[in-house]
């Protein structure tokens, strides 16, 4: 196995609101090493965006504050480094690409000079050279023309050459940890394939460990190794790709793989959608988060206390209080498994 | 006749600059297109963003006044229709919007902004009007009680609930569908899904469905109309589509589409696209899609390919390209009236 | 880089359910002292310029013929203060008719021996009138054109924003002396005629919020029901344009007070014995560099508080309302 980038233990990162304490971010733990993609999968509400921007002490204070856990970034707790060490950090060691490429580029200055300015932050180089630089990264994300290119403004590149303009910026220090949020999901389907394409490759490249944080299971099932799928800031299951889409054990995961219209499957079959809203974030039950929408659950156990992480294959976690031989069987009911267990 | 027919539809916008406001271009937001949908059917328009299926969508409502075209409903020409006659037809053609939190008229109360469409058709007393609402509240899943309630104090899937009773308020006959689900969650893009299919069933609706998710269009739609830069590409019946797509860029967009299944995807072969979509203030020549197309020869800079059959991938599959993808080993049918012989084979 | 991503960090910040946009707008003015202070300002303003009015209404109309104004209960003075604000008494004091601040008369009396807390008392109710009659004819005009401006554009648009333009452009002074002549004097004019000359401001700020709001979808959907333009304009367009016509308001009366004081300052508002707190200024303000302050102090008092109240208020309330400050 490649080297250990991180190793989050428990983390949990709380919101004060006038309204009551937000736990957006619940005890969530998970490792990330060079060449590998971890998928942080989760809809709204979920914490996913908040515990990636935890990681870099991005959560805005106040309101936010983490208040449990380790960040371990090769055997360095960033939650004990200074905030001039974390500054250090962001950028040099982890890089984080946005949702939305419109609004992550500042209007006013050429997108030369906003790459240029992120090398000469972090690295030890002359104006000229980081334009040089910052015009062979527009080269290498694939941006056409890319000499010129550096002396346009944001307005001028469309958006998925913006989102290509952040890949760049966020690769320009040679980054170990690249995160992205929700990259894709702003662009066109087609721009989306070029962009997760420019990703793996620079991954490629540069041997970083990725985590991308999406909503969007067929991006995950495209390009990531891992996958921690989140509910209610509680981290439900994990495991690797294969084992979470095939051997899913967690009622959640199997009510969202149910909820996708498939566009390689010939027959038509109905959707079986997740029951309920979203959870109140200021009123989840103490136990599982999912509770209240599982269909499976037992209200003395479920809502009361969450359970604890169940080995239920290699490398294989779940969270949840219905026995493992019940959950199997319970699943094998599900169309869309029924379909699959052949 | 079928039950709408879309004729050559063009909605051209004008670029007005400076302070004379002289128009100086125009954004070809929709330009050209036809089809038709028959009773109780639903028909999926898809397309990336720009591609003019949201602006084709007002413009069969007459939110927006057609720079060309026709739009004949049910017999009637909506373009053409006196203030009275497109009264009555608002009453049969609703429309369902994509943002859930822009849809919804903040400062009323839901029982106002369902029960506003019966108000300005003056339809019962107001009692009845109060029941109506409560009705249409059960019908897509909520209850009585959060008639009272503002639109903030919803979810975004309760939102969009609140968006299809309004629309069923007046018994409409035909839904527009305008991304009805990009902005919901996962789960509850299922569940809003499934309402739709059950409420078409019941109240034996015809959807025009819009969205840019072809996973979800081909879920929901039995015919499917692929656009590019305001043109029609493609149609054909979902399955086929999906199956058989003989269209360039339908082939693209088909293989761009991630799929939730980590084996499928390892196998994949795909098509990536290079550049961007041109901009539809300047849309090329000729063929819309030549510059991103890998089979572009210099025909296809001369003149847009006709919308045809060429009757090997099915009867009712139309496409617009000089060098569409052929099917061998598919029954060879004649489109009846169409003229297949144009279309150079491959 | 980094403070690309601390700018945008606060996307990731959670999502609370959302209070009702009074309810959220109240919790945040609640937080602004100054705004708190300015809103007690205006309830007092209101209140004791309220009462007058009422006092006025009832006084003169139903008081007996017989008993001079003093003698009447008090709602049937025309006034409520201690004295008849226009009633001079040259022996109101041992000095003659000019006494200073003093038990009998709290802040003093005038050179005609009038009392200078009767007269500012009763020229709230004129500050109250002014910012009532002259707000509130310009609302009317500029939430009625601001709207139709804003929703239909094209010609509409160009006309009603030049029209517009031109009363922004025009003397002030010079215009109300015009309204003047057309209406004839009187100081209910005077307010008409501010009123007249402000509209521009609102109907202004109103299309701008038009132009937004038109977009949204809930418009479209309206329309996609059969609405009315009348009814999408006035019904859907408005009710959502208003949080900024509220700031507008705040501010506006207290513009129309200092405006009205402006113009009785110099002699076109208020005639005398009649007491605005602008009037009041104008003939009091000679007597401050001889030693009698009091005069001059208290009305001027008056008006900067009251007007004070009304724009530190107006500005609480735009920040509240401000979805750009939201924390």
């Amino acid at each position: 196995m490649d080297e250990l980038l991180l190793d989050v233990q428990d983390l949990s990162t709380h919101f004060m609101t006038h309204a009551g304490v937000v736990k957006a971010v619940n005890g969530v733990s998970f490792t990330l090493h060079r060449n590998e993609t971890v998928g942080i999968v989760g809809e709204s509400g979920s914490g996913k965006t908040v515990a990636a921007l935890s990681l870099l002490r991005l959560v805005p204070d106040p309101p936010g504050k983490i208040v449990e856990g380790k960040i371990l970034l090769k055997g360095r707790d960033l939650r004990e480094v200074s905030n001039e060490e974390i500054r250090a950090v962001r950028g040099n060691d982890i890089a984080m690409i946005f949702q939305d490429p419109m609004t992550s580029l500042n209007p006013v200055f050429k997108v030369g000079m906003q790459i240029a300015e992120a090398i000469m932050l972090h690295q030890d180089k002359s104006r000229r050279d980081a334009w040089r630089i910052a015009a062979e990264l527009l080269a290498k994300v694939g941006i056409p023309d890319a000499e010129s290119r550096v002396n346009q403004y944001p307005f001028e590149f469309s958006g998925g050459m913006r989102q290509r303009a952040m890949i760049a910026m966020a690769i320009s220090c040679n980054p170990d940890i690249l995160i992205a949020d929700e990259p894709t999901t702003a662009l066109d389907v087609t721009i989306q394939a070029q962009i997760i394409d420019v990703v793996r490759e620079m991954q490629a490249q540069y041997n970083s460990g990725v985590i991308l944080i999406t909503h969007d299971l067929g991006v995950v099932a495209e390009i990531a190794d891992k996958v921690m799928v989140m509910y209610g800031g509680r981290t439900v299951e994990y495991g690797p790709i294969d084992e979470i889409f095939y051997n899913p054990h967690h009622p959640y995961t199997w009510g969202l793989l149910g909820s996708l219209p498939r566009l390689d499957l010939v027959e038509k079959e109905r959707l079986t959608p997740i029951k309920g809203q979203p959870p109140d974030l200021l009123m989840l039950p103490p136990g599982c988060p999912f509770s209240g929408r599982c269909g499976y659950e037992r209200p003395d156990e479920c809502p009361l206390t969450m359970p604890d992480t169940e080995i239920v294959g290699p490398e294989h976690g779940v969270r949840c209080w219905i026995p493992n031989d019940e959950r199997v069987s319970a699943r094998s009911a599900l169309p869309r498994f029924v379909a699959r267990s052949k | 006749m079928s039950f709408l027919e879309v004729r050559d539809l063009k909605k051209h916008f004008p670029i007005r600059t400076g302070i004379l406001k002289r128009t100086t271009g125009h954004v070809y937001a929709v330009d050209g297109i036809s089809f038709s949908i028959e009773e109780g059917e639903t028909l999926g328009i898809v397309g990336e963003s720009g591609c003019g299926k949201s602006t084709a969508a007002r413009v069969i409502l007459r939110l927006l006044e057609a720079t060309a075209g026709s739009v004949v409903y049910d017999g009637i020409d909506v373009m053409k229709a006196s203030r009275v006659e497109m009264q009555r037809l608002r009453r049969d053609m609703q429309i369902i919007f994509q943002d859930p939190y822009a849809s919804l008229n903040p400062r009323m109360r839901v029982r106002n902004i369902i029960g506003e469409p019966l108000r300005i058709h003056q339809i019962g007393t107001p009692a009845e009007r109060r029941q109506r609402v409560i009705e249409l509240l059960e019908t897509v899943g909520l209850n009585a009680e959060h008639a009272e309630r503002y639109p903030h104090e919803f979810s975004g899937g309760q939102r969009q609930r609140i968006g299809v009773a309004r629309a069923l308020a007046l018994n409409p006959r035909l839904i527009i569908c305008d991304e009805p689900v990009s902005a919901l969650d996962v789960s509850i893009r299922a569940q809003v899904i499934n309402l739709l299919e059950d409420l078409q069933d019941e109240f034996k609706l015809t959807y025009l469905f819009i969205a840019h998710d072809l996973s979800v269009v081909k879920h929901t739609s039995d015919r499917v109309v692929v656009m590019y830069l305001g043109k029609t590409v493609e149609i054909a019946s979902s399955d086929v589509l999906y199956d058989r797509p003989q269209h360039p860029y339908t082939e693209a967009l088909l293989s761009a589409v991630p799929i939730p299944d980590p084996e499928t995807e390892r196998n994949r072969r795909r098509i990536v696209l290079e550049g961007d979509v041109p901009s539809p203030t300047k849309p090329p020549a000729g063929c819309v899609f030549h510059p991103r197309c890998q089979r572009a020869q210099e025909v296809c800079e001369t003149a847009m390919p006709p919308l045809e059959c060429t009757g090997d991938a099915g009867a009712d599959h139309m496409v617009a390209c000089y060098f569409a993808t052929r099917y061998e080993g598919v029954p060879q049918r004649d489109a009846p009236g169409k003229d297949t012989g144009e279309a150079p084979a491959r | 880089m980094t403070e690309e991503v601390v700018a945008t960090a606060g996307e990731g910040a959670m999502e609370v359910k959302p209070l009702s946009p009074w309810a959220d707008t109240w919790r945040r003015l609640k937080k602004n002292k100054l705004a708190l202070i300015g809103l007690v300002i205006i309830v007092i303003f209101l209140l004791v310029g309220g009462v007058q009015e009422i006092a006025n209404l009832l006084g003169p109309q139903n008081a007996s013929e017989t008993a001079t104004a003093a003698q009447r209960p008090w709602w049937q003075r025309g006034y409520l203060a201690p004295y008849d604000p226009n009633g001079g008494d040259f022996h109101a004091g041992p000095a003659g008719p000019i006494n200073p601040p003093s038990m009998k008369h709290l802040l003093g009396t005038d050179y005609l021996g009038r009392d200078v807390l009767s007269r500012a008392l009763v020229a709230t109710r004129i500050s109250l009138l002014v910012g009532i009659i002259a707000v509130g004819i310009a609302l009317a005009i500029g939430l009625s054109l601001g709207p139709i401006s804003g929703y239909y554009g094209g010609a509409v648009d160009s006309v009603v924003m030049r029209m517009a333009d031109i009363f922004f452009a025009f003397p002030y002074i010079l215009f109300v002396l015009l309204i003047m002549t057309v209406l004839g004097p009187g100081f209910r004019n005077v307010f008409i005629a501010i009123g007249i000359l402000s509209w521009a401001g609102y109907a202004r700020l109103n299309r701008g919020s038009v132009l937004s709001v038109k977009q949204v979808e809930y418009i479209e959907a309206a329309r996609a029901q059969g609405a009315s333009d009348l009814r999408i304009i006035f019904r859907h367009v408005l009710p959502n344009t208003m949080a900024p016509i509220y700031v507008a308001i705040a501010m506006g009366i207290g513009g129309a007070i200092l405006t009205e004081s402006a113009l009785s300052y110099l002699g076109i508002g208020m005639r005398p014995p009649d007491a605005s707190w602008g009037s009041m200024i104008t003939d009091y303000q000679t007597y401050f560099f001889a030693g009698q302050w009091w005069m001059l102090t208290f009305p001027s008092v008056a008006l900067v508080v009251t007007v004070f109240g009304f724009i530190s208020f107006g500005n609480g309330l735009r920040d509240a309302t401000d979805p750009k400050l939201k924390e």
